[in-house]
């Protein structure tokens, strides 16, 4: 019995129905694939698995690498420029095979236009019918390691702010802690001594209170300052050296004059960028501390100038007074150290100094050869315009 | 109670607070002396009699010291560590007085060998107090050889 014709051509109809849909249904797939290839945000290459050679690349790829369809396409991974000594192919082949999957986390890449990117790599072995491709994908991920990299750093600064910060509340509480301690002790003895009516010894525990309480007073007016340094900030200008110079002389002046100092400035010229005011202070600092370690120099002399140093300017204050010691160098810049307990002040100076240069990213040194050699000190800006010529032909520094 | 004079050497670059132990050791006075130096680079001189200190008749080894620990040109901590590291010096007792009562100070101290770690207190009762109370012990009653560690038989 043959079948009813009828019922035949229904059913090659029926056949010819679904096989349109089946091939609609598959081109909409391979369309959207395509559109998801095409409009990725990431970089796509499809490798032959067998030879690992270049069939297709997307647009995002071709963009971000700014190699052409053309370029790319039959290559190898390691014969694309830009991965060059980054993945060997058979390495990479071989490795596919085993593990079906490979991912490189950071890869340093240069696009055809020379530009330095950072690239995360994944490729996956997978069966596509009856051939294995590898697909990889290509992330931009420059972005993320130059945030991460500012992170890092920002994280660095931070744990170095506060370091110096317990550094600086060390000294600050041990400091205002021992003329307290003077105070209240020498209250004490004061009681003992008018009890006993020891006149003598009254005016010395009054001289003792006295000198503790001035004390007290003067550490917390440098502890001020010093905290308002970096606190309150000029907005930057750029200022020549000279013009610094002539500045912070005119601040210490009587000093200068007191000791009858013979000052020279050099003729190299610079420009700084950073808080005027501020940056006065360093060298009025600076020399003042010249002026009050003269020792007993019958001819005093302050030099001031600026000159290059490698690839740097530095400006320096170079005295010939009783200079320091090499093994006391690194002391002098901390808060209120003082390598003469004699000597007048607190011993905040140079701290200040130091704080106001390391600020403006810079550093502040001492080279002294040694007690009665003088003492040079010197500091950089890093925003400094125009190289700091030598102040005289040949000289050294 | 021992006898024999004690040099006491006291760094310390407060000259109040070297006021204070001066009065308050004057009672031991009798029998001992108090040498007072201003910064741990002169105690180095000092113990090592040398830059002015080479006599031992004006300058006499110290049988304690009292150091402070925040010093001009060479710090308390590394005074100390350098007295601990010389063989002709690590047998002196070495009391440290200083206002810090900071934790890395005191862990500092006694890594280094320490002998004793006193702060000094901020009153004055407390303060005459621990100082009678440190000058009875160790001009008093501590007990120390006749012979240095260099002399002594082994």
């Amino acid at each position: 019995m043959y079948p009813d014709q009828s019922t035949l051509i229904e059913q090659a109809d029926l056949r010819t129905e679904k096989a349109e849909t089946l091939s609609a249904a598959l081109s909409a797939s391979e369309l959207s694939y395509r559109r998801l290839f095409e409009t990725a945000q990431d970089g796509i290459l499809i490798l032959d698995a067998e030879t690992g050679r270049v069939n297709d690349v997307n647009p995002f790829l071709i963009q971000l690498l700014g190699f052409s369809h053309g370029d790319m396409a039959g290559k190898t991974v390691g014969e694309l420029s830009p991965f060059k000594d980054v993945v060997a192919n058979q390495a990479m082949l071989e490795r596919l095979q085993k593990e079906g999957y490979i991912r490189y986390e950071n890869l340093p890449l240069e696009t055809a236009a020379g530009r330095r990117i950072e690239v995360e790599f994944v490729s996956n072995l997978y069966q596509a019918g009856d051939k294995k491709v590898i697909q990889c994908s290509i992330r931009d991920i420059s972005e993320r390691k130059r945030m991460e990299h500012a992170l890092d750093q920002s994280s660095r600064e931070l744990q170095h702010k506060n370091a110096e910060l317990e550094r600086f509340l060390y000294a600050a509480s041990h400091d205002l802690k021992s003329p307290v301690v003077t105070v209240r002790t020498f209250l004490g003895y004061l009681e003992q001594d008018m009890a006993s009516a020891d006149a003598g010894r009254i005016a010395k525990d009054m001289e003792f209170i006295r000198a503790a309480a001035d004390r007290i007073a003067q550490l917390l007016d440098d502890l001020l300052e010093i905290s308002r340094v970096g606190r309150i900030v000029n907005s930057p200008v750029l200022v020549a050296f000279r013009q610094l110079v002539d500045e912070a002389l005119a601040a210490v002046a009587g000093q200068i004059a007191k000791r009858g100092v013979t000052v020279t400035v050099g003729d190299g010229e610079a420009e700084l960028f950073g808080d005027r005011v501020r940056l006065a202070e360093v060298l009025q600092n600076l020399l003042d501390n010249a002026c009050k370690f003269m020792g007993g120099q019958k001819d005093p002399r302050i030099q001031i100038g600026c000159a290059a140093r490698g690839a740097e300017t530095v400006f320096f204050v170079r005295d010939n007074g009783m200079g320091i010691d090499p093994r006391h160098q690194a002391k002098v810049f901390g808060l209120f150290e003082k390598l003469d307990p004699k000597a007048e002040g607190t011993g905040i100076g140079l701290s200040l100094a130091k704080r106001i240069v390391e600020l403006h990213g810079g550093r502040i040194w001492v080279e002294s050869a040694g007690v009665g050699q003088g003492a040079c000190f010197y500091f950089t800006v890093p925003d400094t315009v125009n190289q700091g010529k030598p102040t005289k032909q040949g000289e050294t520094i | 109670m021992n006898g024999e004079p004690i040099v006491i050497l006291l760094v310390e670059d407060d000259l109040s607070h070297a006021e204070i132990v001066r009065r308050n050791f004057e009672k031991f006075r009798v029998a001992n002396r108090l040498i007072h130096v201003t910064d741990g680079q002169a105690a180095l001189d000092y113990l090592n009699q040398r830059n002015g200190y080479g006599d031992p008749a004006t300058s006499p080894q110290p049988g304690v010291i009292l150091l402070d620990l925040r010093l001009p040109k060479v710090d308390g901590l590394e005074v100390l560590k350098t007295i601990k590291a010389d063989p002709k010096l690590k047998a002196i007792p070495v009391v440290i007085l200083t206002t810090s009562k900071a934790e890395i100070d005191m862990v500092k101290a006694y890594a280094f060998h320490a002998n004793s770690y006193l702060v000094k207190p901020v009153d004055f009762t407390q303060f005459t107090e621990l100082m009678q109370a440190c000058g009875y012990y160790w001009l008093a009653w501590n007990q120390r050889p006749n012979l240095t560690p260099t002399q002594a038989p082994v």
